[in-house]
């Protein structure tokens, strides 16, 4: 089935944990300008779960009411990022023996693996969602593009997401709810790393870690092609709590500390810090001490990142069984990606080195808007950026005289 | 897979794997349905009004230009008409006339003046217009001396059209029954044409005639009830035998003498006999002795010169032998 | 047994009945003792006071192995016994640790019967360690959730927070220390409020109308300070307390029970700055009650022990598909998403994560049993 061709407006929504933001392009020359920017804070999500179905319907509307507002246009179809641990992802499988005798692959036996590939089940009561190619091997070689090569076993592979129906039905009905259909959906760990890491990093080999505010989502890379990705339930959010319930504080003095003082290594010269939570030593500023900051999160942090590469190993072990894996710099030439709103964090890159022993660096997205340019939009610019390479370029409509003159009346 | 699928297509009761576990199957994302929350409605609402807006903008848009260009018509079409006229018509018939035209009320001036003279009702229309647009209206009427009395091909009831003095014929628009009932009838006449078109064989004596009696002896004239155009046809001026008859009305006459019903005019030389006719006294002719029928017919014409010698003609009483008839009211067509 | 006491004493399970054993050397007279468990042998160990051995037919006397269901039956088997237990008595303090069979299973239903007896229940229930792994620690959230409906106050100590009490190199034996110091002084201050003779008494029954709605936030704290200025000393040491510092531990309350107990060289000033600061912190608008006490064998000690409870929160509009459910005037009016936010916080009603199991929503330090430096 081909793909549809791209409407000329992409509209895509990253919904997270801390806040939900909306971005709206033209596709001009297949490259995506922008048209409107919105963001708001999300009400009635927790970890990267639906607690509260009614205010992120609200807030959902909200943004949507806003970047059509702000770019003038309307907007009928939408991109939807997928995080957290409710999608889980997998290997689907799917082979053939190539029929011809000389061993000739064509496009049609191609066509025949993904076929027996997509149909294989999802667990039970959970739907898919999505399919990324993964190398096609050929007689246990990955081979790039199989027509024309010969071989005896043709083996293409997915990793499928699937989730709960009752969970896909519940993001797709509030967006509908609206009278906007949902295009798709996008990884959104896949779309971090659109923003993030570059084509030769993903050809070599990356690891892009996106570090929410509930969730961090992982996603590794390998001569190009998604490997493996996950997510894990922490982020930001434990972070504050940590230092709100060690601190005796507030979440948001929490938060606030975080920000300010917070680092992911704890280093002996912090202990003797004193510091200010106003600033100024009036009235109801209170002291911490600097040490007690930096160990609650960079405990809370390390342990974190210790957990991705655990979830990494786990998951390379399930596809590679028997071998001995190691998440090492042979493995990620490239390093560690690391992304999100907690990347912000003061020493983040060199905590992930020192877990994980790999080369990190904090990834910041690449966007014509300058105020976009930080870790944690890589979600929603990398969203746009997926959008595009997943789908043929833009064929543009011709504006009638009708059209036109609606476009002068619009609010 | 493959033939079997397309012939039978897709039956929701079978699982038929993967395919219906995709997301897009599972929900059909119907999105023409009632928007939910207030964003939702608000955004509908949104999305319609550049239509609603743009379709308002080119009604208002045709509205503007078509009472643009038909700003002539709007000229006072309840203009103000002040009129006169010296016979029965109305000012409604006058309204009607003119805004039967084209235009309207917004017509020049000689258009409706001639718009209202093509009435054969009408002898002449002064029309003049006012400075704040009010027509100045004053008709001069035909003066009706006498009438027809006919019965149309498809119709049942009479139709009575007045005659002027020049003979044309016209409908009589606003005049009373009083006034129509005093005009002598004018029978047995062969006519050509029909309505306004009608010509009768013979008006341009008749006619003349009437209208002297009309103006000079009013006296006479409402005691005649017809006239009759039976001897007249192929009338010459001197020809013997034409003759206009003229019937009188019963009951004009005194009881105790006997009735005149007829006098006879001859076509020639009816002014000397009406003048003749305004010296004698028929009164005491009637009564003189000697006069013992009960009605009878006086004849002033010059054909019935009985004495060849004598010079001036004689009016001659003549007893009438046949009962006296109504007036035939059919035309001899 | 002989004279009805006003407080009860209940330990449930084995690490219920071991604290309540190494309380009952000192305890002020009002409060008599009662240990229930399914074990056998640990009943025969325990200290003085009476003992109710609990599923005699279903476990034998040989204890759940972790079973909650078991415990549960147990205590179901026992409830004449139990009823008779309770009867007459004011104030049941059930201290029972969560986690595993006996504890787990039965608190809810000790509780529940405690209250139809007409006691008013308090209930200290201590929360596994983090590496005591998934299962228990799931279980001892299902049973908190049962148990915080039928008593009508639980205090819940996290052990975790035991090991930021002690010093690094100390012994286990003494982590536990701590709590039974939280416990102890609870008992102590309810008791002041039956005993004769405080300097500003407290009605008891006003004490029972604090603590009146099953289900209620409830607040424990306990501080303790000495020398100089011991009152404040004491005032900030329970303000900080972290029983009061837990994730999820409500930390304004409505209405407000103080019990400051002191040495004879107390004085009145001392303890009513001490109560404006405790005001201060943990709210008691509604009302505060006060009741201090002289105990010479404090010394120029100071013991400050607040307890306070809340209405229920409102329950939320409900948004459960089936129709509206008949409500029981004696349930609480809880929605259990709300009483998930009060026992974790932030992550109230998001399901529990356990990654090599922990959970890892607990916050890392604690699991880890790093203690912090103080503050400064």
């Amino acid at each position: 089935m081909t793909p549809k061709p791209l409407p000329s407006l992409i509209a895509v929504i990253d919904i997270g944990t801390h806040k939900t933001a909306s971005l709206l392009g033209q596709v001009i020359d297949g490259k995506a300008r922008m048209l409107s920017f919105s963001e708001r804070r999300t009400d009635g999500v927790v970890k990267g779960t639906v607690t509260d179905l009614e205010k992120l319907t609200q807030c959902v509307h909200e943004v949507v009411n806003d970047i059509e507002r702000g770019s003038g246009r309307a907007v009928e179809q939408v991109y939807l990022s997928l995080s957290g641990p409710a999608a889980e992802g997998e290997r689907v499988k799917g082979f053939i023996a190539v029929p011809a005798h000389d061993g000739k692959v064509t496009a049609k036996d191609v066509a025949d693996a993904i076929a027996s590939a997509k149909r294989l089940e999802p667990p039970a009561g959970r739907s898919t969602l999505l399919y990324m190619r993964q190398p096609t091997m050929l007689d246990n070689r990955p081979v790039g593009n199989a027509v024309g090569m010969t071989g005896k076993r043709l083996e293409v592979n997915f990793w499928r997401v699937t989730m709960e129906e009752g969970n896909m039905r519940m993001r797709v009905g509030m967006v509908n709810g609206l009278s906007i259909r949902v295009r798709d959906f996008i990884l959104a760990s896949h779309a971090a790393a659109c923003a993030t890491a570059s084509d030769a990093d993903k050809q070599g080999g990356v690891l892009v870690i996106d570090m929410g505010a509930g969730t961090t989502d992982w996603i590794l890379y390998y001569k190009e092609h998604i490997l493996c990705a996950g997510s894990i339930p922490v982020g930001g959010e434990h972070l504050t709590n940590d230092l709100s319930v060690a601190l005796r504080i507030s979440r948001e003095t929490a938060e606030d500390l975080k920000q300010r003082f917070g680092s992911a290594l704890h280093r002996e010269t912090d202990v003797n810090q004193t510091i200010w939570k106003d600033g100024d030593k009036g009235v109801g500023d209170q002291q911490f001490n600097r040490g007690t900051i930096t160990q609650v999160l960079s405990l809370r942090y390390q342990e974190t990142i210790e957990f991705v590469r655990k979830d990494v190993l786990r998951r390379l072990e399930q596809i590679f069984p028997g071998h001995a894996v190691r998440l090492d710099q042979n493995m990620i030439p490239s390093g560690v990606i690391l992304t999100g709103g907690s990347a912000n964090l003061a020493d983040a890159a060199e905590a992930v080195q020192l877990v994980t022993g790999v080369s990190a660096r904090v990834g910041v997205p690449d966007f014509e808007n300058e105020s976009l340019r930080k870790p944690e939009y890589a979600g929603v610019v990398g969203l746009m950026t997926a959008a595009l390479a997943d789908a043929p370029p833009a064929v543009a409509r011709p504006r009638g005289f009708l059209a036109q003159l609606k476009a002068l009346f619009r609010f | 897979m493959g033939l079997f699928d397309s012939l039978f297509g897709r039956r929701r009761d079978a699982f038929r794997g993967q395919a219906d576990r995709d997301w897009r199957a599972l929900v059909p994302q119907d999105v023409q349905r009632v928007p939910a929350g207030e964003l939702g409605r608000k955004r509908v609402v949104r999305s319609k009004l550049p239509t609603v807006a743009a379709a308002f903008f080119l009604f208002v848009l045709g509205a503007l230009i078509w009472w643009a260009v038909d700003e002539s018509a709007a000229a006072a079409p309840a203009a103000k008409v002040r009129f006169q006229t010296d016979g029965f018509l109305s000012e409604a018939f006058v309204k009607k006339v003119i805004a039967a035209g084209p235009e309207g009320f917004a017509r020049d001036v000689r258009a409706i003046k001639a718009d209202l003279e093509a009435d054969n009702q009408v002898v002449a229309a002064d029309v003049r217009r006012r400075g704040d647009g009010t027509l100045e209206i004053n008709l001069r009427e035909r003066l009706a001396v006498a009438k027809i009395v006919s019965l149309p091909e498809k119709g049942t009831s009479m139709q009575v059209r007045l005659v002027a003095a020049d003979g044309r014929t016209f409908a009589g628009v606003g005049y009373p029954e009083q006034a129509v009932r005093n005009l002598p009838e004018i029978q047995h006449f062969r006519s050509t044409g029909a309505d306004d078109g009608l010509l009768i064989e013979g008006i341009e004596i008749a006619a003349p005639f009437l209208l002297t009696v009309r103006t000079t002896y009013p006296h006479l004239f409402k005691q005649w009830s017809a006239v009759s155009l039976r001897d007249c046809f192929g009338a010459q001026e001197d020809s013997p035998g034409s003759n206009l008859r003229v019937t009188v009305r019963p009951g004009t006459q005194p009881m105790d003498r006997p009735a005149l019903v007829e006098i006879v005019f001859s076509t020639a030389n009816w002014r000397n006999e009406l003048i003749l006719l305004g010296r004698i006294n028929v009164d005491e002719l009637l009564r003189r002795p000697g006069t013992t029928a009960s009605a009878y017919v006086l004849k002033m014409s010059i054909q019935n010169r009985t004495n060849a010698a004598s010079p001036i003609p004689e009016p001659r009483l003549v007893p009438v032998t046949t009962p006296v008839t109504t007036p035939v009211t059919t035309p001899l067509r | 047994m002989a004279t009805p006491a006003s407080i009860l004493l209940v330990g449930l399970g084995g690490a219920g009945c071991a604290m309540v054993t190494r309380l009952s050397v000192q305890l002020p007279a009002e409060v008599s003792v009662a240990l229930l468990d399914t074990d056998a042998r640990a009943l025969a160990a325990g200290g003085p006071g009476a003992s109710l051995q609990l599923g005699r037919a279903q476990t034998r006397g040989m204890g759940t192995g972790g079973e909650a269901a078991l415990g549960l039956a147990s205590a179901e088997a026992e409830e004449p016994a139990l009823r008779r237990l309770f009867t007459g008595i004011p104030v049941v303090v059930l201290v029972t640790g969560l986690g595993g069979g006996t504890g787990s299973g039965a608190a809810a239903t000790v509780a529940g019967l405690a209250a139809e007896t007409g006691a008013t229940v308090l209930a200290f229930a201590t929360m596994p360690f983090s590496h005591e792994g998934e299962r228990r620690m799931r279980q001892a959230n299902e049973a908190a959730v049962k148990l915080g409906q039928k008593c009508h106050g639980l205090v819940m100590v996290h052990n975790d927070l035991l090991l930021q009490q002690v010093a690094p190199d100390a012994p286990l034996s003494e982590s536990f220390a701590a709590a039974d110091a939280w416990v102890g002084g609870a008992l102590r201050g309810l008791a002041s409020a039956f005993a004769p003779g405080a300097l500003i008494a407290v009605d008891p029954a006003a004490l029972r109308s604090l603590l009146s709605t099953p289900g209620s936030p409830t607040l424990f704290a306990f501080g303790l300070g000495e020398g100089d200025g011991a009152a404040m000393k004491a005032a900030r040491a329970a303000i900080e307390c972290p029983l009061a510092h837990a994730p999820g531990a409500v930390a304004k309350v409505a209405s407000l029970f103080v019990h400051v107990a002191g040495g004879t060289a107390m004085t009145s000033t001392e303890a009513f700055e001490a109560v404006a600061a405790v005001r201060t912190r943990f709210g008691g608008e509604t009302s505060t009650i006060l009741c201090a006490r002289v105990e010479p064998a404090l010394g120029d000690r100071i013991e400050v022990s607040v307890l306070g409870a809340s209405l229920p929160a409102p329950k939320p509009p409900a948004k459960t598909k089936k129709g509206g459910k008949g409500e029981d005037p004696a349930q609480p009016i809880f929605e259990f998403a709300t009483e998930e936010s009060m026992r974790r916080g932030l992550f109230g009603g998001t399901p529990m994560t356990f990654i090599d199991g922990q959970d890892v929503d607990v916050p890392a330090y604690i699991r880890k049993a790093v203690r912090l430096p103080p503050a400064p």
